[in-house]
């Protein structure tokens, strides 16, 4: 049995929906990437599966229990935790305080306490900044306190939207790591991404998605090695900025 | 130099009354972004209903409180008809529905109470006491305690509760703290309670102050209140809480300096000022600079 089903999900906003029937499944342990450029669905799917905007028709299951339009707290109970796009920490709170809000559902306070020096000592660039407000922090440091904040609340399934949004190359890498680790922990993690190998790198499964749809879908290495994938997503001919980058970086790395 | 203290302590005493009211608004745009028209009509239909209960006789603290109540529960109607609905819409269309809310609950109010003026009964007695020669009145310094106890009670509430810590999140940031798994339409809906709950206060010592309340006190509060919060800093709790006496102070020597005639100026000339020159009030809060 999966740990999340989506299935034939049609959502958006208002009367304009974003995804049409689509069905993805992560399981147990597994990290599981939706790729696809900008406006194609990806942060909408995580929106509906976390209850911040409704699902129109189509099922998901997580953990084999119906979950489609709870509310976003209920899910947080259940599990299922969004990272938000542009990482949304508390601005005028300290560090300490944005993990304590991230276990807010949690009714173990005293181990929440143990938990947060727990995260100060996994990521020593939060312990070190503990008292500042976290709006002070770097773009890069903001990313690794809103996935600490995310992990507060122990998820189940912890869903990661565009950490690499805004951060710089050495920042990207940084981030991309404590992704790695997470995974070999076993957090199952969703995590939708822009740069395509990056996100390949740390997941074992991958959904293409355009225009509301999944395209193509596989386990990340044969993605890799699909000649249609590398022409449609790693630039091999198409060119455009986004294709070039990535043909950039693909020249550096053979 | 008594008459300067004899201003100084009234100034403090409006300008606390001015302080609670701007909590409410503070908060309530911290999260929404919304300027709600209708907290003066909320706190001027509690203080009605304080005056109603006192006249058939009801206990002075027993009928105050009460009306706080009523002014958190309408605050918290208000929030469920009037602005729900619209939460996530334009923020003008918030607006036009916390003008339509106000101008409802004011009509209401004119209904039942009558437009003129009603004397309202002293629930704090005018005594004065001497204090190294000079005559200090009782009124404005029980309504300054008042006014810090509350506010007080209000910030630890915010501070050490689960439910405060989660409220300042929803203020900052109420997408994210979603995420988190707060409840929003929990926490949203206490803000209104919380903002009633004072403004009603604030309402009730102010009409007690000058002795007088009346159906368009709503539209004055909503502006010098909201003229505090922006002195302060709008969505700084405390921050609403000196703008407040600092508004109150300075109407209160605009008296000495150009005469009573002009008081009620202060609040509009302070919202230009600081349109003007710190848009983000004294003590705005911009640590969001950086992202």
């Amino acid at each position: 049995m999966s740990l999340l089903e989506i299935r034939d999900v049609t959502c958006g906003y208002g009367h304009r929906m974003v995804i049409d029937s689509m069905s993805v499944t992560v399981d147990e342990g597994e990290g599981v990437s939706l790729l696809g450029h900008n406006g194609t669905g990806k942060s909408t799917l995580i929106r509906a599966i976390s209850g911040v905007i409704p699902v129109k028709s189509g099922a998901i299951l997580f953990e084999g229990k119906p979950v489609a339009n709870l509310t976003p707290d209920a899910l947080v109970k259940r599990g299922i935790v969004h990272v938000p796009a542009g990482r949304r920490v508390f601005p005028n709170m300290s560090v300490e305080h944005n993990l304590e809000a991230g276990a807010f559902t949690r009714t173990d306070r005293q181990e929440v306490w143990h938990d947060v020096e727990a995260m100060m000592e996994r990521f020593p660039i939060l312990g070190e900044r503990r008292k500042s407000a976290a709006g002070l922090l770097s773009g890069g440091e903001q990313q690794v306190l809103a996935v600490a904040r995310g992990l507060m609340a122990r998820p189940k399934l912890l869903m990661v939207d565009e950490p690499s949004l805004g951060l710089s190359p050495t920042m990207v890498q940084f981030v991309f790591g404590i992704l790695a680790e997470l995974r070999k922990d076993g957090t199952s993690v969703m995590l939708a991404e822009q740069n395509v190998r990056k996100a390949l790198a740390v997941t074992d499964r991958a959904y293409v998605l355009a225009q509301g749809r999944v395209i193509m879908d596989g386990p990340s290495e044969s993605l890799l090695s699909s000649e249609a994938f590398r022409e449609d997503y790693l630039g091999a001919k198409r060119g455009g900025s986004f294709g070039e980058l990535v043909e950039e970086a693909l020249g550096t790395q053979s | 130099m008594a008459y300067v203290i004899e201003q100084l302590i009234n100034g403090l005493a409006v300008g606390s009354v001015y302080a609670l009211i701007a909590v409410g608004y503070s908060m309530v745009y911290s999260i929404l972004y919304l300027i709600n028209f209708a907290h003066g009509d909320v706190i001027t239909f509690g203080a009605f209903t304080a005056l109603t209960m006192l006249v058939i006789g009801v206990p002075i603290p027993v009928a105050l409180f009460l009306a706080c109540v009523l002014g958190a529960a309408l605050g918290m109607t208000v929030e469920r008809i009037a602005y729900r609905p619209v939460r996530y819409a334009n923020r003008i269309v918030p607006m036009i529905s916390a003008l339509g809310a106000g101008l409802v609950i004011a009509s209401t109010a004119q209904a039942i109470w009558g437009p003129e003026v009603h004397a309202f009964p002293q629930v704090i007695p005018r005594w004065s006491f001497e204090l190294f020669g000079q005559l200090i009145p009782f009124q404005p310094l029980i309504i300054i305690a008042i006014a810090v106890v509350l506010v007080t009670i209000a910030t630890i509430l915010l501070d050490y509760t689960r439910l405060g810590r989660a409220t300042k999140c929803v203020c900052q940031d109420i997408h994210a703290a979603q995420l988190m798994g707060i409840p929003i339409n929990t926490i949203v809906p206490l803000v209104y309670a919380i903002g009633g709950f004072l403004g009603v206060a604030g309402a009730v010592l102010y009409v007690t102050y000058f002795n007088a309340v009346y159906i368009q006190m709503g539209l004055l509060a909503t502006f010098k209140a909201w003229s505090a919060a922006m002195l302060g800093g709008v969505g700084n709790f405390h921050g609403a809480f000196v703008g407040g006496l600092l508004l109150g102070i300075a109407e209160a020597f605009s008296v000495v300096v150009v005469g009573s005639a002009f008081k009620d100026g202060v609040s509009l000339v302070f919202i230009v000022l600081i349109l003007l020159l710190k848009p983000d009030g004294l003590f705005g809060e911009r640590t969001t600079a950086r992202s």
